[in-house]
């Protein structure tokens, strides 16, 4: 399909605890993302959720599998930095438009992020000196677009979760899920491809958990790939698509 | 363009974490003000303690005992002494009854005992021709009819000194009153450039001679060299009633000179010695502050470096960052400590003519001050990276 973001092919992620103890946090996991949907990714605690996301939003290493992503789907301004590794296997790859994250260097991946992913924790992670616009605005620092151009659309942003008249406050002034819908809008300020959301409502009383909800809702709407990771069961009726996860494995 | 917003954010928002920064901002002020006290102890070495450090200072013996003839042979004897750096003289000549000059080579201006800078009350040193310092409290006073010096004038700072005779004029402005140390009652003292003293002399008081006042002699030796002994070896070495300096003082045939009046070696050497010890635990201190500070504000903000990465920040960007935040609290601290120094002197009543706070102290001291902050600033800009975004995904 040409809206898959991401597929992964028998993603196998092995920690290591202790000297010899070893855990299969994620075993052969073969998934795909597509574009405009909400995936959530559903299990009880320490199923491998939380390392999902991680391996695909390259935070993390994998120990087997592949990782591919969809290069024609990528953000704006998104350039794949060639290393030695890949290079060999885009030109292997020709055909293709999928390329395999799992042999970038953190480099590629710190720019594979950059462009493409956004992320949505269960602790908000705003950043307490900010301003809410600030926040909103701190990923979008690093680029080129002129700063009053940024303030607008990230005021914007607010206006669209309801936060008004709450831009110039800190995060310490805003209740929980004012919080959470400003760390969506920083998420969405750089019109990412995917959103990775952990347990986005994990920290939230059930009214404003389903508000987070329908918010992402109408982030996919507008065509990236939102994808939440909850042990939440209540959550079930926001998602387009479930995949249950269990001791690393997954089933559809 | 994207970099210059992020420094510029970074020091703005570093003002933001306003605990984190008061705190630090203190401490940093303590460090800066404690580093520039010592800079200004040791610059007191080339300058007002000059003459404890590494001088003799010979006076004449009274008005009129040594002439300006009998002062530059003892200078060229002297001077070719193999332990001595340099020689001054500070010499002086009556105009009229009532005004008595003195010249100062304002390289030598240190050396000047009775009439040295740190002297100054109010104003300025000289430091060019025309520039004029007369005694605090100066009045010029002139005979009328048969009664000597029965009208007065006062002087003040920025008053001009006018002379002139049927063949020339000479100006001469006041920059500056001191509070010197010479004895000569009722005379107006005026301190002006050795070149200026010439000319003065050669154009209104050719009828009058030049004497000496007084002499300093310098030995050789590096003020900033704590592990050098040339300035103790020298001191040494000339304190002897038996040696030239005191021999050639002795001989009247160079006038009438008091004996020398110098530098204990012993106690100098051991002052400098532990001074610098003290300077130097000042700065190991500061180094490791500096590392603890950039050490806890990685360790303050890891989530936010977590964030900033997982939102694909690099390296550079997140560093520009974190420098930022150090860079602006040592500047701050900086200013914050000299500040506080100027408080204290202000509520002492003591005044800013002393060289604590001059130019030179203060950027040495800042030199100090932000190279100090290089450590630490190194050792965030490295453990940064070892902060995962992984984090971010555990609940606190
Ligand atoms: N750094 C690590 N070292 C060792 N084991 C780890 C590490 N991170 C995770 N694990 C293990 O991997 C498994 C999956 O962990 P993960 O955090 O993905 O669970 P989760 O589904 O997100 O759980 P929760 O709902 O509690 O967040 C767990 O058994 C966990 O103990
Ligand atoms: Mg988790």
């Amino acid at each position: 399909m040409g809206d898959q973001i991401i597929k992964t092919e028998k993603v196998t992620k092995i920690y290591k605890r202790g000297r010899s103890e070893i855990v299969r946090a994620l075993d052969k996991v073969s998934l795909e993302i597509n574009a405009g949907e909400i995936l959530m990714i559903i299990g009880p605690s320490g199923s491998g959720k939380t390392t999902i996301l991680n391996c695909l939003s390259g935070l993390d290493t994998v120990t087997e599998g592949k990782i591919l992503f969809n290069t024609s789907r990528a953000g704006e301004g998104f350039k794949i930095i060639e290393n030695k590794k890949n290079k060999e296997e885009s030109s292997r790859k020709k055909s293709s438009n999928f390329i395999d994250i799992t042999t970038w260097n953190e480099k590629q991946l710190t720019a594979y992020r950059r462009h493409n992913i956004g992320f949505v924790f269960q602790a908000w992670e705003l950043i307490p000196t900010l301003k809410a616009v600030e926040n909103v605005e701190s990923s979008l620092y690093t680029s080129r677009i002129p700063s009053s151009e940024i303030r607008e659309k990230s005021i914007k942003l607010l206006r669209k979760v309801g936060l008004i008249d709450k831009e110039y406050a800190y995060p310490d002034q805003l209740s929980g899920g004012e919080q959470q819908r400003v760390a969506i809008c920083r998420a969405l300020s750089k019109e990412p491809r995917i959103v990775f959301a952990d347990e986005p409502t994990g920290n939230l009383d059930s009214d404003s958990g389903n508000q987070i909800m329908r918010q992402m809702k109408i982030i996919s709407r507008e065509g990236a790939a939102v994808v939440i990771a909850t042990h939440n069961m209540e959550l079930r009726k926001f998602a387009d698509r479930i995949i249950k996860i269990h001791d690393g494995q997954i089933s559809f | 363009m994207g970099k210059w917003r992020l420094i510029k954010n970074s020091v703005r928002f570093a003002f933001r974490a306003k605990r984190r920064w008061i705190t630090f901002v203190i401490i940093f002020a303590f460090l800066s003000a404690f580093i520039t006290f010592f800079a200004g102890v040791f610059n007191m070495y080339s300058t007002d303690e000059l003459l404890e450090q590494k001088g003799f200072y010979i006076k004449a013996n009274g008005y009129g005992s040594v002439t300006d003839a009998q002062a530059q042979s003892i200078f060229t004897d002297i001077s070719s002494l193999s332990q001595v750096e340099s020689v001054a003289l500070f010499r002086y000549f009556d105009l009229g009854d009532y005004i008595r000059v003195f010249g100062v080579d304002p390289d030598f201006k240190w050396a000047f005992r009775e009439a040295k800078p740190s002297l100054i009350t109010d104003g300025r040193y000289i430091h060019s021709l025309g520039d004029a310092v007369v005694s605090q409290n100066a009045t010029i006073k002139a005979d009328v009819g048969t009664f000597p010096g029965n009208i007065s004038v006062s002087l003040q700072k920025g008053d001009i000194l006018h002379f002139e005779n049927p063949t020339t004029t000479f100006e001469l402005k006041v920059v500056g009153e001191i509070n010197d140390r010479i004895v000569a009652p009722d005379k107006l003292r005026i301190f002006i450039t050795n070149d200026d003293f010439e000319s003065l002399h050669a154009d209104f008081g050719a009828s009058t001679p030049i004497y000496c006042y007084s002499m300093a002699v310098l030995v050789k030796g590096d003020l900033y060299a704590p592990f050098n002994s040339d300035i103790y070896d020298n001191m040494n070495a000339l304190d002897d009633p038996s040696e030239p300096l005191f021999l050639l003082t002795e001989n009247l045939a160079f006038g009438d000179w008091l004996d020398p009046d110098y530098a204990i070696p012993d106690t100098v050497k051991k002052d400098r010695a532990s001074r610098f010890l003290y300077f130097i635990f000042g700065m190991v201190g500061g180094i490791l502050l500096t590392i603890l500070y950039n050490f806890l504000i990685v360790w303050f903000r890891r989530r936010e470096i977590a964030v900033l990465r997982a939102m694909g920040y690099e390296k550079g960007e997140i560093r520009i960052n974190l420098l930022g935040e150090s860079l602006t609290i040592s500047i701050v601290g900086y200013f914050v400590g000299i500040l506080a120094i100027v408080i204290y002197f202000w509520t002492q009543q003591m005044t800013f003519t002393n060289q604590l706070l001059n130019l030179w102290t203060l950027l040495i001291s800042f030199g100090i001050v932000v190279g100090l902050t290089v450590p630490g600033l190194l050792l965030s800009s490295f453990s940064f990276v070892r902060v995962s975004p992984v984090i971010l995904f555990k609940a606190r």
